[in-house]
């Protein structure tokens, strides 16, 4: 048969000019790794693959670290040249995440410590803290637990934490860390991290509460005005 | 011989009626589903003490919060800038490049023309009265155009209706033809063309 002449037995295949037995493939998302190496091989303009990737989640680390949204864009473009840089470096020991977000965490220590703010104050592992029983006090106000209010302030109260603090509750839930992972970012040891996570948490939870209790003392007085 | 009537209790039970509360890093774990629930002493406390539980459900909600919480997005030109560093030259798209370059130039000359046009059309803009005569000249010249034009037509349509019906039957007789003959080139021609081919 000549070459370009094509035997359409299928009305379907005859329409869209295909050959019999022709299947259209999705195309799946690339790995970090196959991007990596196709920028490494010279392609460039792969690279604005893994900044798209990974960039809102490094802008929120940057955030909570620098508490200034246009220094921390400028902080993530820096870590972003940087990572390009080191790419032919990088040798997989951790995944490209992590690797970044260490960049990241690096670069956002830097310019705290150029404004004065040392991030990498030690604390103890305060385990009399740790294993402090709960007061007899009261249970406070019944507050909802689960209410885009309470989302909004755990949010707000995240934001309000020093650097040090926000940067490892930001790792551990909205990046889903483990404690390696963070230990591998930060740098920090083990039970400093363990320490750090969990002062910010206790830190948060009392921030969390106080806010709470001050919405439903406005709310009753309110109500309190309203009825005189 | 009788029991004491004091009989002894499991020690976990004893255990656990001596624990107040749970600590804070307790809470935390629990929260954290460190600690197995249901089967450990523990979790058994958290769910019979409402102090430990309700702190347990704030760690739980609270860290529901935090997994939930909006990223903070770049602004739109992020990711290019950072290409812009990274590769520069690389980002514009054709029409940029074209702009660039000889579109910027085409695009001054149509401009510059398009003034000096309307400038020499004017009056009193500086001009002498050789500009008004020249656009006076070309209006007579479209006006003279136009007549010579509206003439021909109406000569070629009279011309053009006794034509029309021999015209007419021209293309049909046409157009039959070359349909007989590619009928009888694919019957007889191709075909056989293909037939040979095939063996």
């Amino acid at each position: 048969m000549p070459p370009g002449f094509h035997v359409q037995t299928k009305p379907e295949a005859r329409f869209w000019g295909l050959r019999k037995g022709t299947r259209t493939e999705p195309k799946l998302a690339k790995t970090d790794q196959e991007i990596i190496e196709s920028v490494l091989a010279g392609d460039k303009k792969a690279f604005s693959e893994l900044v798209n990737r990974h960039k809102d989640r490094a802008m929120t680390l940057a955030v909570r670290m620098l508490k200034n949204r246009e220094e921390a864009e400028e902080a993530l473009q820096d870590a972003f040249l940087r990572a390009f840089n080191a790419l032919s470096r990088f040798e997989w020991r951790s995944s490209f995440s992590t690797w970044f977000y260490r960049i990241v965490y690096n670069v956002c220590s830097t310019a705290l410590s150029k404004k004065g703010e040392d991030i990498h104050i030690s604390i103890s592992d305060n385990e009399e803290e740790m294993k402090r029983e709960l007061p007899d006090a009261e249970p406070g106000p019944d507050v909802q637990l689960e209410s885009s209010e309470m989302r909004s302030v755990v949010v707000d109260e995240i934001n309000r934490l020093p650097a040090t603090y926000s940067s490892v509750v930001t790792m551990f839930f909205l990046h889903e860390m483990s404690y390696d992972e963070i230990v591998s970012v930060t740098g920090m040891p083990l039970g400093t991290v363990k320490a750090k996570l969990f002062r910010a948490r206790l830190l948060l939870q009392k921030a969390i509460e106080g806010r709470l209790q001050e919405n439903v003392e406005i709310a009753t007085g309110k109500i309190a005005a309203a009825f005189r | 011989m009788s029991k004491s009537p004091r009989a002894k209790l499991p020690r976990r039970f004893v255990k656990e009626m001596a624990m107040s509360h749970l600590n804070y890093k307790q809470v935390q774990d629990l929260a954290d589903g460190s600690i197995g629930e249901g089967t450990d002493a523990l979790a058994r406390h958290a769910a019979a003490c409402p102090r430990c539980a309700r702190e347990v459900a704030i760690q739980r909600s609270m860290a529901r919060a935090a997994k939930e919480a909006p990223v903070v997005k770049t602004s739109t030109r992020f990711t290019r800038s950072v290409m812009e560093t990274i590769d520069p030259g690389s980002q514009e798209t054709w029409i940029f490049r074209f702009l660039g370059g000889t579109g910027k130039m085409l695009a001054m000359v149509v401009v510059l023309g398009v003034v000096g046009f309307a400038l020499t059309l004017l009056p009193g803009s500086g001009g002498t009265s050789d500009q008004s005569s020249l656009s006076k000249l070309f209006s007579d010249y479209y006006t003279q155009m136009e007549q010579v034009l509206t003439q021909e037509t109406g000569r070629m349509s009279q011309t053009m209706t006794s034509q029309t019906a021999t015209e007419e039957s021209k293309i049909l007789s046409m157009t039959i033809f070359s349909i007989l003959v590619l009928a009888l080139l694919d019957r007889f021609v191709l075909r056989r063309f293909l037939r040979l081919r095939h063996r």
